[in-house]
């Protein structure tokens, strides 16, 4: 049984963080079928793991340290219903996966280094993140009913710490804790490490729970 | 001597020869805040603009306009004199682009930079070197010996001294 003592911190109910565990399953069992189309092998992956995360620690929960280099896609997304509520998907792939994910999908001699990546490499990348990132929301959206629309992908390729910095920052100051899935994917000869980080603005986590219990879900529970 | 890293939101205050580092600070902004004559400094690492906008201030060093008063009055605390502090400010990037976000096309670093500069003239303070903005990470190092602020920028791996 899983320890739930940090979600409730969060102001996350117990269902709450299933449904979220049981809706990124879903999302992430999807993203891999779409990798595995994409790069014409088998693709494994492993069960997504849900966590909250303490702001100052994400980087170092990640991959260790703030100044790593990665490279990073992010999909806002809004509710069509209410804009006002989004829900926002960052994808994470180290250097190793970000070059692996390369050296599979274009010809010539890999990257030696992230920073010096061309247009067509950047943008393989920021491809691929996106295609994965939208069969997440689109599983999300049919298995709960919600209708989240996302938004142009963006992509920065730099330290961990300054990317997650900019994600804390700009929506919502008051949020202190994150909400982590993290999944691996692997394929047969390259190992690529995707992570994925939910971020729920205020509201929108309600929202997908109205969705799939019902309008007096929350009366209910008082 | 000693490195003190401020993480998201702290400030620490040291004395020469001491080294003051913040890593990795995309539209956060750093704050050095330094006494040249005695060697006494501090550096802060802002998060966010203005506490006023948030329901829950948690820590003074997460906000620019309550970060400034604080580091002063530590750097101060520590033995500098308060009428010869002045600052040298870093960060305040914007990592991504953020094209047709509906209500959140704010762009935070640039905010915070706005906030830095305009709570450091409110309290007297000049800065005497920046670099702020653009769309790279950096990672900073305050020399409380020779008041030289290098910044690491990210990927591209170039050092800057200010």
């Amino acid at each position: 049984m899983r320890d739930y003592e940090d979600f409730t911190e969060t102001g996350f109910s117990e269902m709450e963080i299933e449904v979220l565990q049981e809706i990124s399953n879903i999302g992430v069992g999807h993203a891999a079928t779409a990798l595995s189309q994409l790069l014409h092998r088998r693709v494994d992956m492993s069960i997504p793991y849900v966590e909250v995360v303490n702001y100052d620690k994400i980087s170092e929960r990640l991959i260790g340290s703030d100044e790593a280099i990665v490279s990073s896609v992010l999909v806002d997304t809004y509710s069509v219903d209410d804009p006002e509520k989004m829900l926002n998907f960052l994808l994470i792939f180290d250097d190793k996966s970000s070059k692996n994910v390369l050296s599979i999908l274009r010809t010539g001699e890999p990257p030696q280094d992230l920073s010096e990546l061309d247009e067509v490499s950047m943008s393989i990348i920021e491809e691929t993140g996106n295609i994965l990132l939208l069969h997440t929301i689109s599983a999300i959206n049919t298995f709960s009913g919600t209708k989240w629309f996302p938004s142009a992908p963006q992509q920065s390729i730099d330290m961990l710490g300054a990317i997650i910095d900019e994600i804390i920052g700009r929506d919502s100051g008051e949020h202190t804790k994150f909400l982590l899935v993290e999944c691996d994917v692997f394929t047969d000869e390259e190992t690529l490490k995707g992570m994925i980080l939910i971020i729920p603005n205020e509201g929108a986590l309600k929202l997908i729970m109205t969705k799939l219990y019902g309008e007096d879900f929350f009366e209910m529970m008082e | 001597m000693t490195t003190l890293t401020a993480r998201i939101g702290e400030i620490v205050v040291g004395r020469a020869p001491d080294e003051l580092e913040a890593l990795a600070l995309g539209s956060c902004v750093a704050i050095a805040l330094y006494d040249p004559v005695n060697k006494i400094g501090s550096l802060s690492h802002v998060l966010l603009p203005e506490s006023s906008n948030y329901k829950v201030v948690d820590k003074a060093g997460k906000y620019a306009d309550t970060a400034i008063p604080e580091a002063i009055r530590l750097t101060v605390a520590k033995g500098a004199n308060r009428e010869r502090l002045r600052a040298k400010i870093a960060g305040g990037a914007k990592m991504f682009e953020m094209t047709g976000v509906n209500r959140l096309t704010v762009d935070v670093g640039s905010r915070n930079v706005e906030s830095v500069r305009r709570h450091l003239k409110e309290n007297g303070i000049p800065i005497v070197a920046d670099d702020t903005g653009q769309n790279f990470g950096r990672t900073v190092n305050f020399s409380l010996e020779t008041a030289v602020l290098s910044i690491r920028m990210g990927a591209r791996k170039q050092i800057k001294h200010i």
